[in-house]
C-alpha cells in the first residue's frame, strides 16, 4: 500500500524545499482568520491567493492552499460557537451546540473542544489517506447517484432530530428548507420560482441564505441586550479553560473516531464534502448517545462530532482531487485550477508519476495539524474575546462583514440582499418556534437530493427493482440508514414491552 | 386542562403559518405551469404536499386548541412556556424592527450611496440605536469600519464593489 521510495524521495522534498515550510504557517493563520469572518468561505480565500501561487512551485503551492484550507476549516468554527452565525456550512452542526455552550458561559471549553477535535480530525484523516490513497479514491468511482442520494438522505434525517418545542414546526421549516433550495434553473432545465429574476436561475445563494437566517435568529434577537454572555463573572477568556476542553476532547476518542471516518470517506465524494459530514457526523453521534435530547443544548460532544466530521473532510476532498483530478467542491476547484497553473492534470496519471509529491502534502499536513494547534490556541484565545465586546458594537460588524463576505460570494448584490431577505424569514422562523437550523440543512442538501433521485430514477430506468439489486455499496449503506434511524426506537420499544410484561407478571 | 378552556389563537404565527402555506402553493403552480412533468416534480410535489398538509394541521391546532393526544415533550414544552414567544431573550420589538429596517436600507443602498458611506451611516446609526451615546467613539468607530472594510473590498474582491469615494481616494495615493 505504501510506495516506500515514494516516500523517501516526499522526505527528500520536503526537507529541501525551505519555502513549502514558509508558507504553511501564515497559509494556517490566513485560513483561519478569513474562516472566523462570516461569509468568507476557503475557497474565496483561496481565490484570492490564486495568482500569487504562480511565482511558487507545485508543491509549495499546494502545501500553502491545503494550509489555507486547514486553517479555514477550523476557523469557521469561531463564529459558530461564540456568536451562533457559522461562517460557512461545514459550521453548521457546530453552532447547535457549541453556541448553547457560549451562552452558558462555557466559551473557553467549547473552543477546546473544537479546536482538538478539529485537529485530530485533521490529523487522523490524512493518516487514513496516507494508506488508503488508492483505496478511497477506487471506491469514490464506484459510488454513482444513488449511493448519493442516500447519503443526503442520512444527512436531511438531522432535520428531524433538530426540533424545538413543536416537531411538526421543526419539519416543516426543513421541508420549506428544501424547497428554497430547488428555486431556480431545475436539473431538467425547468425554470422554477424565480420571479422572473436572472440571478435567481443558479439558485438562492446558499452561504448568504444560511447566514442571513442564523444572523438574523441571534443577532436581532439580542438588539438591547448588553454582552452575548449575560453574567459578568463569566465573560472572561481563560486559557486553562481552553486546554481543559482540549483534554476534554481526548475523553471521546469514538466520537473523533467517527467523525474522522466519515470526513475522510463522504468528504472526497464530489459536491458532497465539508457540508454533509459535520451534519452526518453530529446526527450519528447524538443517535448514538444515551441521551440525545440533550444534544442542541450545550453537549460537549455535539461540539466534538461536528468539528472532527468537518476537519477530516479536507482529507478525503484531496484524496478524489489528487488521485481522479475531480474537485470536491469550491476550495478544491480552486486548487485544481492552482495545478493547471503549474501544466499538471492531477488525476490516476498524477497519482502514478508523482506519488512522492502526493506524499510530501500529506506528511506537510500532519505537521499543519500540531502548527493548527499551536496558532489557533492563540487565535482562539485571541477571539473568545469578541464576548467581551459590547453588542452593540458587535452586531453592526458582524453585518456589515457578513455583507462583505456575501458581496465576494456572489459578486453582486444579489447575496446581500439573500441575507436580508433570509434575515427577516429566520427571525420569523425563530419567533414562532420553527427551527432555523433544521431549515438550513434543507437548504444546504436540497437541490443536491433532487439531482441525485433524478439521476437515479433515470439511470435505474425508472425504478427497476434489478439496478438497486445490483449496487451492492448502496445496499449497505440502505441497511445502515435503516438501522441507524429505528435501531434505537426499536429497542426501546422492545425494553418497555419487557418491563410491561414484567410489572404484569 | 383549564388551558384549553382558555385557548387564544395566537393569530401572528397563523399570519406566519399562512405565508409559509401560501409560499408553497405558489410555488408548487409556477413549478407545475412551468412543466407538469413527472420529473419536474419528482421531489417539490411530494415535500410540497407533506409541508402543506402539516402547515395545515399547526393552524387547526393553533385555531381550535390542541388536540387531547399531545405528545410529552410537547406537554412539557406548554408547561415551561408561560408567554408565547418565550425564547424572546431581550431587545424590545420597536428596536429589533428598526434595527431590520437600518440593515434593509444599508444593503439595498450601497449601490446607490457606495458600499463606503453605506457602512459608514449603517454602523453609526445602529450605535446610536443601540444605545451607544458618546459622539467620539461613535463616529471612529463607523469611520474606522467603513476605511477598513472599503479598503479590504479594494484589494481582496475580483468583483468592484460599489463605492462613492473610497476608489478615488485609493486610485490617487
Amino acid at each position: 500500500m505504501i510506495d516506500w521510495q515514494a516516500l523517501q524521495s516526499s522526505l527528500h522534498l520536503l526537507g529541501s524545499s525551505y519555502s513549502a515550510w514558509l508558507l504553511t504557517i501564515p497559509g494556517i493563520a490566513l485560513g483561519m482568520l478569513g474562516g472566523a469572518i462570516p461569509g468568507v468561505s476557503s475557497a474565496l480565500i483561496l481565490a484570492i491567493v490564486l495568482p500569487a501561487t504562480l511565482w511558487m512551485s507545485l508543491l509549495s503551492s499546494l502545501i500553502f492552499m491545503t494550509a489555507i484550507y486547514t486553517g479555514a476549516a477550523f476557523g469557521v468554527a469561531i463564529p459558530a460557537i461564540l456568536m451562533g452565525v457559522p461562517g460557512s456550512p461545514a459550521a453548521v452542526a457546530t453552532s447547535f451546540d457549541g453556541y448553547p455552550m457560549t451562552q452558558r458561559g462555557e466559551h473557553n471549553l467549547a473552543l477546546g473542544l473544537a479546536l482538538a477535535a478539529s485537529t485530530l480530525g485533521h490529523m487522523g484523516a490524512y493518516v487514513i489517506l496516507f494508506f488508503g490513497i488508492g483505496v478511497i479514491s477506487h471506491a469514490v468511482l464506484k459510488l454513482g447517484p444513488l449511493e448519493m442520494l442516500l447519503l443526503m438522505l442520512w444527512g436531511l434525517t438531522l432535520i428531524a432530530a433538530l426540533r424545538g418545542r413543536y416537531v411538526t414546526r421543526s419539519l416543516v421549516s426543513g421541508l420549506i428548507g428544501i424547497l428554497i433550495a430547488t428555486i431556480g434553473l431545475s436539473p431538467r432545465d425547468v425554470i422554477r420560482g424565480t420571479f422572473d429574476l436572472p440571478e435567481l436561475l443558479d439558485g438562492v445563494p446558499v452561504v448568504p441564505a444560511m447566514i442571513g437566517l442564523f444572523a438574523a435568529s441571534e443577532l436581532f434577537n439580542l438588539a438591547g441586550a448588553s454582552y452575548l454572555v449575560s453574567q459578568s463573572d463569566l465573560r472572561t477568556v481563560r486559557i486553562r479553560e481552553i486546554a481543559r476542553g482540549m483534554v476534554d476532547a481526548l475523553r471521546h476518542p469514538i466520537v473523533i473516531l467517527r467523525g474522522l471516518v466519515i470526513g475522510a470517506t463522504i468528504g472526497g465524494l464530489p459536491g458532497v464534502g465539508a457540508a454533509v459530514c459535520n451534519l452526518v457526523s453530529y446526527a450519528e453521534t447524538r443517535r448514538g448517545d444515551k441521551h440525545p435530547e440533550s444534544f442542541g443544548k450545550g453537549n460537549p460532544k455535539g461540539v466534538i462530532a461536528a468539528e472532527s466530521g468537518n476537519a477530516s473532510s479536507e482529507a478525503g476532498s484531496m484524496a478524489t482531487l489528487l488521485a481522479l483530478g475531480i474537485p470536491g467542491g469550491a476550495s478544491s476547484a480552486v486548487m485544481l485550477a492552482a495545478l493547471s497553473l503549474h501544466d499538471v492534470t492531477s488525476g490516476p496519471q498524477f497519482l502514478d508519476t508523482s506519488k512522492d509529491v502526493v506524499y510530501a502534502i500529506i506528511l506537510n499536513n500532519f505537521v499543519q495539524g500540531a502548527i493548527m494547534l499551536a496558532l489557533g490556541l492563540g487565535l482562539i484565545g485571541l477571539m473568545a474575546n469578541i464576548i467581551r465586546i459590547p453588542v452593540r458594537i458587535l452586531i453592526p460588524v458582524i453585518l456589515v462583514l457578513a455583507t462583505f463576505g456575501s458581496y465576494g460570494l456572489s459578486g453582486n448584490m444579489a447575496g446581500p440582499l439573500t441575507m436580508v431577505v433570509f434575515g427577516l424569514l429566520g427571525w420569523l422562523m425563530q419567533r414562532h418556534d420553527y427551527s432555523v437550523p433544521a431549515c438550513v440543512v434543507g437548504l444546504i442538501l436540497g437541490g443536491k437530493v433532487e439531482a441525485n433521485l433524478l439521476q437515479t430514477y433515470q439511470i435505474s430506468g425508472g425504478w427497476q427493482l434489478s439496478y438497486f439489486a445490483g449496487r451492492p455499496i448502496a445496499m449497505v449503506l440502505l441497511l445502515l440508514l435503516l438501522f441507524s434511524l429505528f435501531s434505537r426506537p426499536i429497542m426501546q420499544w422492545w425494553r418497555r414491552r419487557r418491563s410491561a410484561s414484567a410489572m404484569a407478571l | 386542562m383549564s388551558r384549553e378552556r382558555e385557548h387564544v389563537p395566537d393569530w401572528e404565527h397563523l399570519l406566519f403559518a399562512a405565508l409559509l402555506l401560501a409560499f408553497i402553493v405558489w410555488y408548487l403552480w409556477t413549478a407545475a405551469a412551468a412543466s407538469l412533468t413527472f420529473s419536474n416534480l419528482i421531489l417539490i410535489a411530494p415535500v410540497g404536499a407533506v409541508a402543506a398538509g402539516l402547515l395545515l394541521y399547526i393552524a387547526s391546532v393553533e385555531i381550535f386548541g390542541r388536540m387531547p393526544a399531545t405528545s410529552a415533550s410537547a406537554v412539557q414544552a406548554d408547561s415551561t412556556a408561560s408567554t408565547p414567544h418565550g425564547r424572546f431573550r431581550s431587545g424590545s420589538l420597536a428596536t429589533i424592527a428598526a434595527l431590520m429596517g437600518l440593515f434593509g436600507a444599508f444593503v439595498v443602498t450601497i449601490p446607490y450611496i457606495g458600499f463606503d458611506v453605506a457602512t459608514f451611516l449603517f454602523v453609526g446609526a445602529t450605535l446610536w440605536l443601540l444605545g451607544e451615546r458618546d459622539i467620539v467613539v461613535l463616529l471612529s468607530l463607523a469611520l474606522g469600519i467603513a476605511v477598513a472594510l472599503s479598503l479590504a473590498a479594494l484589494t481582496l474582491l475580483t468583483f468592484p464593489m460599489p463605492m462613492a469615494v473610497a476608489r478615488a481616494v485609493w486610485s490617487s495615493l
